[in-house]
């Protein structure tokens, strides 16, 4: 008995429906794989031999590069997976779709690649109108005038303020209270005055009657004179 | 002309002969160790860079090979170790356990362009993948390329009472997966 038959007798044992099942391999294989593979191999071994030049003087851990490209490896999808795992978590869509690059690039493009000058024409400068600007100076001088007269006045006023002070100071108490008489005349028939409720009668009681009369005279305030003695 | 493997080996140890004895052994034994790798990874991709990383450890080590096994079987235990690691990488990478690997293993099956849900030998592979890993191993080098247990127990490293005994367990789960299913 073949090691095949012996070993299909077992399975039959084993399982009938198992050993009923074709051997077919149903996994699929790129064209050429298997004429390719033994080059590619040979390279990469010789991409590991490379010769050292002018002598190595530093060594290396044992087993240094036996794992080199496996780590680079793993820590190449590392850094795809947790990208891949991000958006995976944001948008399962997106990251189910491929990375293919749409987008085609002229032959030679970043081969012949190089920053050009700028050819380009300077950009038009449009200028303000002429009469444009006459208005704006127009308009400048206004409002300075304005503020210059407007400090100017000001000034005035306060230098008059204080030429007022000072001729008040100038003028004697005799002056003064003649203006103070004759502003009070005046007050009188203010409605400020006429409407507030003034005691007269006790007002008048520190007064005297001499007083009072040698007022009225002064004054000539005759018609109102019954009417303080009747109070 | 193929070549015997004592033959090859005889060469790689010529310098000047190193690299053509090197390119024999690799298409000799190529498509066997990349099914066996495939098996285990499922994907074209991962099986490149697997078989390819174990070339790279087969051409390092092949100077010292003392030859106190077959050339073929030392192969397979490079190439073997070399898809373990990739499946313990894969599960470190996504953070996730073993089970979760295998199940993601199933989807890249569902994946396959010409997957076929209702061809049985479609379901087999998903019944093998539903496997532990060394219960995987085991079925595959058994059926597929109908290893002896005393071969395989140089592979795995693991004795024939014990290969034989997880070859039948892994037998009677496909059995009732495809049943079931």
């Amino acid at each position: 008995m073949t090691n095949s038959e012996k070993i299909l007798s077992e399975l039959r044992e084993l399982s009938p429906l198992i050993a009923s099942i074709s051997k077919r391999n149903v996994f699929s294989v790129p064209n050429d794989y298997f004429l390719r593979l033994p080059q590619s191999v040979m390279i990469k071994v010789e991409q590991q031999n490379i010769p050292s030049v002018n002598g190595n003087v530093y060594s290396v851990p044992a087993d240094y590069f036996d794992n080199f490209s496996d780590s680079v490896l793993v820590k190449l999808k590392a850094e795809t997976n947790e990208v891949a795992k991000e958006l995976q978590e944001i948008a399962p869509f997106l990251n189910s779709i491929q990375k293919e690059n749409p987008y085609s690039v002229p032959v030679n493009y970043f081969k012949n690649f190089a920053v050009k000058k700028d050819d380009a024409p300077a950009a038009k400068i449009v200028l303000f109108s002429k009469s444009r600007k006459w208005i704006t100076y127009a308009a400048a001088a206004v409002i300075a005038g304005v503020l210059i007269t407007g400090v100017f006045v000001n000034q005035n006023i306060r230098s008059s303020s204080s030429d007022i002070t000072n001729e008040i100071k100038k003028l004697s108490d005799e002056e003064l209270n003649q203006y103070a008489k004759d502003l009070s005349l005046n007050l009188v028939d203010s409605p400020s005055l006429l409407n507030e409720e003034v005691n007269v009668p006790e007002h008048l009681k520190i007064v005297s009657d001499e007083e009072l009369q040698q007022y009225l005279k002064e004054n000539n305030i005759e018609e109102q004179t019954d009417t303080i003695n009747a109070n | 002309m193929h070549l015997s493997d004592s033959e090859l080996l005889f060469q790689f140890k010529q310098p000047l002969l190193k690299e053509t004895a090197f390119t024999a052994i690799i298409k000799k034994y190529q498509e066997k160790l990349y099914w066996h790798v495939r098996r285990m990874v499922v994907d074209h991709d991962d099986a490149n860079d697997v078989l390819q990383n174990a070339f790279i450890k087969i051409w390092k080590a092949l100077e010292n090979f003392r030859e106190d096994s077959q050339l073929y079987t030392w192969l397979y235990r490079i190439a073997t170790n070399e898809s373990l690691t990739f499946l313990e990488q894969q599960k470190k990478k996504s953070l996730v356990s073993l089970s979760d690997v295998e199940s993601g293993l199933s989807n890249k099956i569902k994946a396959d362009e010409n997957f076929d849900a209702n061809k049985l030998e479609w379901k087999l592979q998903l019944a093998i993948q539903e496997l532990p890993e060394k219960q995987r191993l085991v079925f595959n080098l058994r059926y597929y390329d109908e290893m002896p247990y005393e071969e395989m127990s140089r592979v795995l490293d693991t004795s024939e009472g014990a290969l034989k005994a997880s070859y039948h367990h892994a037998a009677k789960k496909i059995e009732e997966y495809l049943l079931n299913r």
